[in-house]
């Protein structure tokens, strides 16, 4: 007997362990903790973002303070402090306790702002001696006694350290400081006067070379992707384990109240058989009522429908004070009214089966009236010799809420409160089932946001997150109750409308959203303007189906973001006709490749001091059997996107290889061929190393083969591209950057990259002629490639007019349509075997300069040119302003004398124009009429220096222009001295 | 196009062109930003924060507030070289104004505290300064029957976490926009005059502004003191103890490295420097030149640059009054 009583006790030991664990492992994860670990770890990796921006910018000087560094931090510290202050009842995969990896985190953050503190300070002094060393240099030139050998010796360090800020090497920072150490050294021998001036250049180089190695290696410290890497992962990690751990709470919970139930009704029942074998009732009795009153359960039994017992958290639960208050009820009571039918219904056939009702939820009805929600079970039972019920309940009010909350969290965007994407296909079956039985048209729009990148970057994500928050209150406001706006992510919206009158409404709202969203947002005192890219889709005239109405919404909103901004588009069946064609082209692509569709066209680039052919550039054409050739901006993208590129851009290189050689084997002077490399390519980790192959395979030398790379593809990531580069180079090929002008670049890095040519974007070389402002630029980055020592190639060259100018401005090479377009591979061979060259029809920079009539009276004209005959000068004509511009790009021109009436471009415009563009030349207005307007406006806007009337006596106006011609010589002459 | 503001420096290779590049070629945007006119705050614990910030019980003596030092009429500081403790011991540096604090990075010259909260320790246990303990104060303050209602009141309950709170907090209302080069700043062109203009565009070209910038011009990083000259070896003596930021991080690089002070108000501070060395302004910009730049400021710069720093002054009302 004592052993089965130890039996027993060591059984019970053992099940209320078991017990222990159960509801252990059934607590709840508090949602909010959880959504406290997500927003802090996302936002920590987000600050960490923004402190290499801020960092990167400071260290470009492109931000002129660093309060901006210390708001981020502060904003770290408290997030960090807010995540480490949590409590995590979570183990993450791999047993690593959650606590622990946060710490991990800290203390990356924490290295990372000593790493800053250290990079302000530097950075500031950095700065500084930048600004004085070449004063103090310029200090000691300019004293009359600084020896000659002196002066050598601390020009060439001004150089060679002003060149540090361009990039430098481990071997460029010793070459410096062995300079320094001798100029230290030679310091003794010098004249006192001198040894001041010289220890000063010598400090101020020192902390130049001090703190610009230390700027560079703490950035690369700072911006070390490690650490994202690290925040990222363990997000990750979060994640999963939450999961996990959600999915097992919920298990375990509903095992714990079964176990409950169970225990119960077995004590009952025991209770039941001892009272009739042993009649020591009272004693069992009184141990059930024991067991009944202290459960943590709420517990009653009812008895024919009327409740006749229950525990003090029953009472506790339904607010009773006392339990007189619940007995004698009719338990169906407890119930909502609406309810009541069903329970009574299950109750009956519970009885009947005499089986336990598993546990469920249930929403009961305290004495005050208020709602509870329980989970309850309930099993049949013997009570007084009555068959009863009893029921167990468990308020779960609690995890109610949490799991809503979850809920929530996981249907809601946190930052706006809008429906996330998930909740918002949700309400559009809802809606559309709504407005199917309604027969009114519903519309789907997708919104999206224009600016908001430059938002992001220009004044940082917690103001980015502001600006989506007054959006998402705009765009609520824009509809009626019942529609539906939803956040997808990003700066992309969706919105339902429901119940429209006629389809046009929905324009009537997209027009609204417009507006609103066109008024400026007041963001911490900074104004700011966006607007928005509207996509409209009908239902049900464009689909019924919710799918294909967000496809359609989507494809309506590129359409508009297309079509330049701030507007909306309607869903057309031609959008859906392009998205078709586009997977059409997609899948023929893909097969492109094996069936040999793809070829190579060749374009040459020419020299413009020789005109001979200097390279070749290769492109890419795609003969499609059915169509013929595709143009190359449909097709490109489509690889792109695909990934197709990879392949296909080997293949370009291959065979552009094989085309060589096989020149080469022709006995033909091919010069190098480039090719282009894409984004794809560019990021692909073994470029190098699949050029390598190709050119071995090929037998072709490195030399004859050019990458170009475009512009923005570079700047894009700039760190890996110098790294890119350089891998390229070390095989020994050309590279050349590719449509410059057209993004945004940064010179320090432009002089990292190890590039040989640089190409100046068509679009500047269009108006050149015309344009002033694009000839100033085009003329900038023609000196700037020259001062970086890189080949200039003008691109989309197609007139003579802007051939000479470019040659003016000493551009190294052209190419374009006016020398030839793009030809197959054996036109090109024909051009190279007749050693085609490019003929200019007469080089007139040499020439002296001329003197130029423009006048769109043929006659006056004529009449002009004879009175000014000379033998100083020569005298053009020219009948437009079109054909004048093409005169003076071609040659210098002196003076310019221009009729004030002209048809197209009037006289002010022209010479306001001219202005700009040849700001030396000597302007002269003439003019038929003395309209003072026109006097004025010749005078003030296009700075004429001086205006004459037609009718002008002929001798007057010869010597008006020869006195003008001579002040040009004169001025040219003194400019050119200076020189 | 970002690369034309570069070439200054591209084509400073030839001598001929060494025109000296001003700081706003390379950036074009002003350093100093002006301080807002508010801050979001709590105006009970303002309020709470004052009293306490007045309350000479936070000493061992109850001889010394956080004012004596701090003093709200004296630009937030005390005049004096360095400031004496309850013993009548002097502290190791001069006292920073209290005003704007709130926008240093850190607190103290050597910037160990964190937050304007960490920073309350730092005097009131200091044996030099306050020589307290947070036993010692909260069994003298939990007898004050106001104090127990407002700490109940707006915290629940009455800590020393929570009196640094209030202290900090009364800190934060303390500041001082307004000044007539934030007028300017904010496109008020005629509140400076063409001395002062030329003074600001002085302390910028200068270089001043590579440490004194943002919107307290300073107090947003460290910097070594004695950059080109050896701090100490002209007229400012120097404690040998005293090593900035090395006695925290234990390294020689940071000797004589300490937090650059904000220069707001700065007319109304002095004396100047961590040790107080240095009387009037005018020297105090003549050194940072001599230390800082390796340049001699002629006397006429210097004077302009004065009347620019004077502009700094805002309006210094005491707030929670």
């Amino acid at each position: 007997l004592k052993a089965t009583r130890l039996a027993a006790a060591g059984a019970a030991l053992v099940a209320a362990a078991f017990v222990g664990v159960l509801a252990w492992n059934a607590k709840t994860i508090d949602p909010a903790a959880h959504s406290r670990v997500i927003a802090n770890l996302g936002k920590l990796q987000e600050l960490d973002s923004e402190l290499d921006e801020v960092t990167l910018k400071l260290r470009d000087a492109l931000l002129s303070n660093y309060d901006p560094l210390v708001a981020s931090l502060s904003l770290v510290h408290a997030h960090t402090r807010d995540l480490q202050e949590g409590e995590y009842a979570i183990v993450l995969v791999g047993g690593t306790e959650l606590a622990a990896a946060m710490a991990g985190i800290a203390q990356k953050l924490a290295d990372k702002e000593a790493l800053l503190e250290r990079f302000k300070t530097s950075n500031a002094l950095l700065k500084n001696s930048f600004h004085y060393f070449p004063l103090s240099v310029e200090r000691l030139l300019s004293d009359p006694r600084a020896p000659a050998a002196l002066r050598e010796a601390v020009q060439r360090l001004l150089r060679d350290v002003l060149m540090l800020r361009l990039g430098a090497t481990p071997t460029d920072y010793e070459l410096i400081a062995l300079q320094i150490e001798q100029l230290h050294q030679g310091e003794a021998r010098q004249a006192p006067a001198m040894r001041g001036k010289t220890k000063l250049v010598l400090l101020h180089a020192q902390n130049v070379l001090q703190h610009q190695a230390a700027v560079d290696r703490l950035v690369d410290a700072i911006t070390d992707p490690a650490v994202k890497r690290t925040g990222h992962s363990l997000a990750e990690a979060y994640n999963t384990a939450f999961e996990r751990r959600l999915l097992e709470a919920n298990v375990y919970r509903f095992i714990l109240l079964l176990l409950t139930a169970g225990l119960l009704t077995y004590a009952g029942f025991a209770f039941l058989r001892l009272r009739r074998s042993t009649g020591a009732m009272r004693e069992s009795e009184e141990r059930y009522r024991k067991l009944f009153e202290l459960s943590p359960d709420g517990m009653l039994i009812f008895s024919e429908g009327r409740i006749v017992l229950v525990n003090s958290m029953c009472m506790k639960m339904l607010g009773a004070s006392a339990p007189e208050q619940l007995i004698g009820r009719p338990y169906l009571e407890l119930f909502q009214a609406d309810y009541r039918e069903r329970v009574g219904e299950r109750v009956r056939h519970m009885e009947e089966a005499n089986a336990a009702l598993p546990a469920e939820e249930r929403r009961i009805v305290m004495l005050d009236g208020t709602g509870l929600d329980v989970e309850a079970a309930a099993s049949p039972f013997m009570h007084q010799g009555k068959p009863s019920v009893q029921v167990v309940m468990r308020d779960i009010t609690d995890r109610k809420k949490a799991d809503e909350r979850l809920n929530y969290l996981a249907q809601y965007d946190s930052l706006t409160g809008l429906p996330n994407r998930g909740l918002f296909r949700d309400r559009l079956e809802h809606s559309l089932a709504q407005a199917k039985r309604s027969g009114r048209p519903a519309a789907v729009l997708y919104i999206d946001l224009d600016r908001f990148k430059t938002v992001n970057d220009t004044l940082g994500h917690a103001t980015g997150d502001k600006l989506l928050q007054q959006v998402a209150v705009r765009l609520a406001e824009c509809v009626r109750r019942g529609d539906t706006v939803g956040r997808f992510g990003g700066d992309e919206f969706g919105m339902i409308l429901l119940d429209l009158a006629k389809p046009g409404d929905a324009a009537v709202v997209a027009q609204k959203i417009n507006d609103a969203l066109a008024r400026p947002f007041d963001l911490d005192g900074h104004l700011t303007f966006v607007s928005s890219s509207i996509g409209i889709t009908l239902y049900p005239a464009d689909a019924s189906d919710p799918a294909v109405l967000n496809m359609n919404a989507d494809a309506a909103m590129y359409r508009a973001k297309e079509l330049g901004r701030n507007n909306y588009q309607f869903f057309t069946q031609e959008m859906n006709e392009r998205a078709k064609q586009r997977m059409h082209m997609e899948a023929s692509m893909r097969r492109a490749l094996e069936r040999g569709e793809f070829l190579l066209h060749y374009q040459p680039k020419v020299d413009l001091a020789s005109g001979a052919i200097c390279g070749i550039e290769a492109l890419l054409r795609w003969a499609q059997p059915e169509k013929g050739l595709v143009s190359p901006a449909e097709f490109i993208p489509v690889l792109e996107d695909t990934g197709l590129i990879i392949p296909v851009g080997e293949w370009v290189a291959r065979e552009a290889c094989r085309q060589i050689a096989a020149w080469q084997q022709a006995g033909l002077q091919a010069p190098p061929v480039a090719v282009n490399l894409s984004a794809r390519q560019f990021q692909q980790k073994n470029l190098a190393g699949v050029m390598r192959d190709i050119l071995k395979e090929s037998g072709v030398g490195a030399a004859q083969l050019q990458f170009e790379i475009t512009e923005s593809l570079l700047m894009n990531d700039p760190e890996g591209a110098v790294r890119t580069l350089l891998g390229l180079k070390e095989i020994g090929v050309m590279l050349s950057i590719d449509d410059f002008g057209t993004g945004y670049s940064s010179l320090a890095y432009l002089k990292r990259f190890p590039l040989d040519a640089l190409k100046i974007d068509r679009a500047f070389i269009k108006d050149i002629v015309t344009d002033a402002d694009d000839a100033a630029i085009t003329l900038a980055i023609i000196n700037l490639a020259h001062n970086l020592k890189l080949k200039v190639v003008a691109e989309g060259v197609e007139t003579e007019a802007q051939l000479n100018l470019l040659a003016l401005h000493a551009c190294d090479e052209m190419q374009g349509y006016y020398f030839s377009r793009p030809v197959p591979a054996a036109e090109l061979e024909a051009m190279l075997r007749e050693g085609r060259r490019l003929a200019r029809s007469h080089d007139w920079s040499n020439a002296p300069p001329a003197v130029l009539l423009l006048d769109h009276n043929e006659h006056d004209l004529v009449l002009l040119a004879k009175a000014l005959r000379s033998d100083e000068f020569e005298v053009l004509t020219a009948g437009s302003a079109e054909d004048a511009f093409v005169l003076l790009a071609s040659r210098p021109v002196a003076v310019v004398v221009a009729d004030q009436g002209m048809s197209g471009m009037n006289g002010t415009e022209f010479l306001g124009k001219l202005r700009k563009l040849f700001p030396d030349a000597v302007r002269i207005g003439i003019s038929g009429a003395s309209d003072p307007n026109t006097v004025a406006n010749a005078i003030n806007e296009a700075g004429v220096h001086k205006f004459l009337l037609k009718g002008w006596d002929g001798a007057r106006l010869r010597n008006e222009v020869r006195e003008a011609y001579r002040q040009y010589r004169t001025a040219v002459m003194r400019d050119s001295s200076k020189l | 196009l970002v690369w034309q503001a570069g070439s200054v420096l591209l084509s400073a290779g030839s001598p001929a062109q060494l025109s000296p590049p001003s700081f706003n070629v390379l950036s074009g945007a002003e350093p100093i930003s002006p301080i807002p006119r508010s801050l979001p705050l709590d105006a009970r614990k303002v309020a709470l924060g004052k009293r306490l910030f007045l309350d000479a019980r936070l000493s061992r003596d109850d001889s010394l507030a956080c004012a004596s030092c701090h003093d709200l009429a004296k630009a937030g500081a005390d005049g004096q070289k360095t400031s004496i403790g309850v013993s009548g011991q002097r502290a190791d540096r001069n006292a920073p104004t209290v005003f704007n604090a709130v926008f240093n990075f850190r607190q103290f010259w050597d910037g160990r505290a964190a937050t304007l909260e960490d920073q309350v320790d730092g005097p009131v246990g200091n044996p030099k300064e306050m020589a307290s303990s947070w036993p010692a104060i909260m069994a003298k303050l939990v007898q004050d029957r106001e104090y127990r209602a407002a700490f109940e009141r707006i915290y629940g309950a009455m800590e020393p976490a929570h009196v640094r709170n209030a202290i900090a907090e009364f800190e934060r209302s303390l500041i001082t926009p307004g000044s007539r080069f934030d007028l300017y700043l904010e496109g008020d062109r005629t509140a400076l005059t063409d001395g002062e203009r030329r003074g600001d565009q002085l302390f910028k070209s200068y270089g001043c502004v590579a440490c004194h910038q943002g919107v307290n011009v300073g107090g947003n990083l460290y910097q070594r003191l004695g950059v080109l000259r050896a701090f100490g070896d002209g007229s400012a003596s120097v404690d040998p103890a005293d090593v900035g930021r090395m006695a925290i991080t234990r390294k020689q690089e940071d000797l004589l490295v300490f937090k650059v002070p904000g220069l707001r108000n700065v007319a109304l501070t002095a004396p100047y420097f961590h040790d107080g060395s240095v009387e009037k302004l005018e020297q105090a910009v003549v050194l940072m030149g001599q230390y800082q730049l390796g340049v001699a400021i002629p006397n006429e710069d210097v004077a302009r640059i004065v009347q620019f720093l004077h502009t700094l002054t805002g309006e210094l009302k005491a707030a929670g009054s």
